[in-house]
């Protein structure tokens, strides 16, 4: 519900500042609202939700919190061979996750999946409410 | 999630236990849609990895595509109005 308050507040919010502007930039504003709402949601303590909301300027302090393993970092978790091209590609993708070693990357990878579906969920909501009860024609 | 050292590997060999990376593994797996991977145990954890890469890459072609959507609908739609009925359809 969270994520809904977040992302239902940008959308007035766009609406209201983008009425001159072309389709193009307020696709983009969106696409940029969701990815906040969904960091959001979150907090802080996920490295991909630090890293996306690093992108935005915020009002206020984004407190870091400890991370969650609290094991001594020195010795880098490995996974073998085959998976490095594909822990790799997963690093690229999802984000605040370069460098990171493979049990937390996958931590983070699950998390952020999960995330990203509930904010498509709530974006196909949104379009559907949107598209029966106001624009009966589209 | 503790730092579970039972049955750790001898050496510093840079490993965290085999058996949470295949927790980990596991739950990554759980997470994937079943017409993925299937629900089969047996799936490496080299395919599991690059289901996730795909499957992150569908979701965020379709937070694009549910974007252009909403712009289209912000452009004819009168947003203070529809979000009470939005927020009304979550509720329930």
């Amino acid at each position: 519900m969270i994520m809904a308050f977040h992302f239902l507040g940008a959308l007035s919010h766009i609406q209201k500042t983008t009425t001159h502007s072309t389709f193009v930039f307020r696709c983009h504003r969106i696409r940029c609202a969701a990815y906040t709402s969904m960091a959001l949601s979150t907090g802080a303590h996920s490295a991909w939700s630090r890293a996306l909301l690093r992108q935005k300027p915020r009002r206020g302090s984004l407190r870091k919190r400890t991370v969650i393993l609290q094991r001594p970092r020195k010795r880098a978790v490995r996974l073998e061979e085959d998976c490095q091209d594909g822990a790799d590609v997963l690093r690229r993708l999802v984000p605040g996750c370069d460098g990171m070693d493979s049990a937390e990357l996958l931590d983070e990878t699950a998390d952020y999946i999960r995330c990203l579906e509930e904010q498509v969920s709530l974006m196909r909501s949104i379009v559907n409410v949107i598209s029966l009860n106001f624009n009966p024609k589209s | 999630m503790s730092a579970r050292r039972s049955r750790s590997r001898q050496a510093g060999a840079g490993r965290i236990t085999d058996e949470q990376i295949d927790d980990l593994m596991s739950k990554l797996q759980a997470i994937l849609p079943e017409a993925r991977l299937g629900r089969n145990d047996r799936v490496s954890a080299a395919k599991v990895l690059q289901e996730a890469c795909s499957y992150i890459r569908s979701l965020h072609r379709e937070m694009d595509d549910l974007s252009e959507r909403l712009s289209e609908l912000l452009s004819t739609t009168e947003m203070s109005s529809a979000q009470a009925a939005v927020v009304r359809s979550l509720l329930m």
